[in-house]
């Protein structure tokens, strides 16, 4: 399929590890509202843990604004960012 | 000591006293006034004051529970080019990083760069405290529903329906982000700590055997009697919070194993 905004900046959704999150609950949000299987969920979470952040979307500015926010109503820290920055 | 959840009859269940409940309550409401304290479209802004003022009454700033539906009733009060006016007011003002470290956990910066998170927060903050605020109320409604006549060492059952279980969970994770904020628990070590101590105080002969609860309940005047409270919530919250987790897991697993039929 070809992508018509091929030039233009992706986004990425970036979820930050916090002394509060439990490690299942994180997990749940990913494999709920990402539709991760499990095992990815898992891997995504562990990498929070264990690295501190993990990039878990990437894509057009819009639909990474809707993720952040939903992380951000599941109570996860996260943030978006150009590709570029 | 409450229970955690487990699965009974297509809903999750776990146990808790009635002071337990009563407690975790209080909390819940004492964050309902945190987050509608933050409302940036407050009486004090310069536009409308007429529709704001009226609905600004002591009453609806008193009551956790009617502060924040203001907004909406101011809203629907309005006629249609008030609406749009208060809609672009909202829109065009400004908004502000939380100055409590506490706010700032529920309704996080969502870049490091201040232009990206200023905008974000200017179109998402009043729909993301609305929503956690709706949450923490339902999540309030079901602790109080409860039989109040029981004995007060009784565990009652406390009964989430799978559709609510999501809200549920958002919910604690908000009382426990607020909690770990005001207990200086910056990093995993320190909530490690937390549990450990709140277990290992569990386990000691109770200076209180005989009381209604588990719960460290001292004088409240003594800031170390408050703290050790707080710390016991932090732990049944995040006994009840991981259940329950576990119990929707299970849930996504349920669904996919339904859905497999379906398919062609």
């Amino acid at each position: 399929m070809q992508d018509s905004s091929a030039h233009a900046p992706r986004w990425q959704a970036i979820v930050w590890n916090d002394p509060v999150n439990l490690m299942n609950y994180v997990e749940y949000v990913f494999r709920s509202y990402f539709g991760y299987s499990a095992s990815k969920a898992n891997a995504l979470m562990l990498q929070v843990h264990h690295e501190g952040r993990a990039i878990v979307a990437t894509g057009a500015r819009e639909a990474i604004e809707m993720d952040v926010r939903a992380m951000h109503e599941y109570g996860l820290q996260a943030t978006l960012r150009s590709e570029d920055a | 000591m409450a229970r955690g959840f487990h699965i009974e009859d297509g809903g999750y269940v776990a146990l808790l006293t009635h002071p337990e409940r009563i407690i975790l309550a209080q909390l819940a409401g004492d964050v309902m006034e945190m987050l509608a304290s933050h409302n940036r479209l407050s009486p004090e802004d310069d536009f409308d004051e007429d529709h704001f003022g009226v609905e600004q009454d002591a009453e609806g700033l008193a009551d956790p529970a009617g502060a924040d539906d203001t907004l909406g009733e101011g809203l629907s009060s309005l006629d249609n080019r008030d609406f749009l006016h208060t809609l672009m007011a909202r829109i065009a003002q400004p908004a502000k990083r939380p100055a409590d470290s506490a706010i700032l956990q529920l309704l996080p910066d969502a870049s490091d760069d201040d232009a990206i998170a200023e905008e974000f927060r200017r179109f998402t903050e009043d729909d993301l405290r609305q929503h956690k605020s709706d949450r923490l109320r339902a999540w309030t409604q079901l602790l109080l529903d409860a039989d109040v006549e029981a004995d007060s060492t009784a565990q009652l059952p406390l009964v989430v329906p799978p559709a609510a279980a999501e809200a549920t969970a958002g919910a604690m994770t908000d009382l426990r982000l607020v909690l770990a904020d005001r207990l200086e628990i910056a990093d995993e070590e320190d909530a490690e700590g937390v549990y450990s101590r709140v277990l290992e105080r569990g386990e000691e002969p109770s200076a209180h055997s005989g009381d209604e609860s588990d719960l460290p309940l001292g004088d409240t005047d003594d800031v170390d009697a408050v703290k050790e409270l707080l710390w016991a919530i932090f732990a049944i919250l995040g006994l009840l919070q991981e259940s329950l987790v576990d119990c929707m897991i299970t849930g996504l697993a349920t669904e996919v194993t339904e859905r497999q039929p379906d398919k062609g």
